[in-house]
């Protein structure tokens, strides 16, 4: 069997997304279910319109013909993540506390990113570099947490 | 004006209008969650069976990014899992819940059975419009019974 560094990096990621996501599950069942659902929404539109304008790419992927997008990310992966920064974002904390942490999510998906743009086939930057990544990372962060923001409010007024 | 162009701007007036005339103001947010879990749903669904070839969609609005319809798994299909479970007779006798959960999958089901004839925005295999009533069947009532088992949740934690 040829294992190439794409389905390693696929299943690692399938496997980790769906743990990690079992994990918050456990813990903040809130803000992972509400979190996780709403993220698809912007991340859906988000992965269609950068593949259709072509300025992103994603030569190997997991389905060939449904989506010419990443499945993985859009789908688990970015939510379950955003389910995370919602869940442990530092409502209690300073504008400085709270700048660090954006930054520090957000990087945490823009590098890696990168480094799997760079040396592999499961991303390819065509008219797209990683500040764009960045940006449209922490909107999509900022607009969860205002969704969740809302939607918990009429249950839990101390958030 | 094509019929498959004038039946998405349809869509998606009638995805507004339903949503605004038909969602009470105290019920938002059980909508509004059970349109993100629909989403949710037929995101993972419509790619499986596009990407086996069970259903194709010749005109779309993302035509080189997916292979699936946009409007309708984005935002009908969510709109009737929220419908469906807002107004679910909850509280009346057996034979109308029956009716309720036989009729509205069957309704529409015979839209789409129409959409599927006469336009060229959905072209589902002969063999699988059964299979497709019976998915529509069991996944209404299953976000139905995740939302209300979800707020049943809320209300004890918050109380």
């Amino acid at each position: 069997m040829n294992i190439s560094i794409e389905g390693l990096i696929l299943t690692v990621g399938y496997l980790s997304s769906i743990m990690a996501f079992v994990v918050l599950l456990r813990k903040k069942p809130l803000e992972a279910q509400v979190v996780f659902l709403f993220h698809q929404m912007p991340t859906w539109v988000m992965g269609l319109v950068v593949v259709e304008a072509g300025w992103l790419a994603y030569p190997v992927r997991e389905f060939q013909r449904a989506t010419h997008a990443s499945f993985l990310f859009e789908y688990l992966s970015f939510p379950v993540i955003a389910g995370y920064f919602v869940a442990y974002y530092p409502n209690n904390r300073g504008i400085v506390a709270k700048l660090m942490y954006f930054t520090a999510i957000t990087l945490a998906i823009a590098v890696p990113e990168w480094f799997i743009e760079r040396y592999t086939q499961l991303i390819k930057y065509v008219t797209w570099s990683w500040p764009w990544t960045f940006i449209s990372v922490w909107i999509f962060f900022y607009v969860s947490l205002l969704f969740y923001r809302w939607f918990i409010r009429i249950y839990n007024p101390a958030t | 004006m094509t019929i498959e162009r004038m039946i998405l701007i349809l869509s998606w007036a009638l995805i507004v209008l339903l949503l605004w005339l038909f969602v009470p103001p105290n019920k938002r947010r059980e909508a509004a969650f059970m349109f993100l879990a629909g989403q949710a749903l037929c995101w993972l669904a419509s790619h499986i069976i596009v990407e086996l070839e069970w259903l194709n969609s010749p005109i779309r609005e993302f035509p080189k990014a997916t292979g699936t319809n946009f409007t309708f798994n984005y935002a009908l299909f969510p709109v009737y899992y929220a419908l469906y479970g807002l107004y679910y007779p909850r509280r009346k006798h057996l034979w109308l819940k029956m009716a309720y959960i036989a009729m509205l999958p069957a309704l529409i089901t015979c839209i789409f059975y129409w959409i599927d004839k006469h336009t060229l925005l959905f072209r589902l295999v002969q063999s699988a419009w059964y299979a497709g009533y019976g998915l529509l069947f069991l996944s209404s009532y299953a976000i139905k019974f995740y939302n209300d088992w979800f707020f049943n949740r809320l209300g004890k934690q918050a109380a």
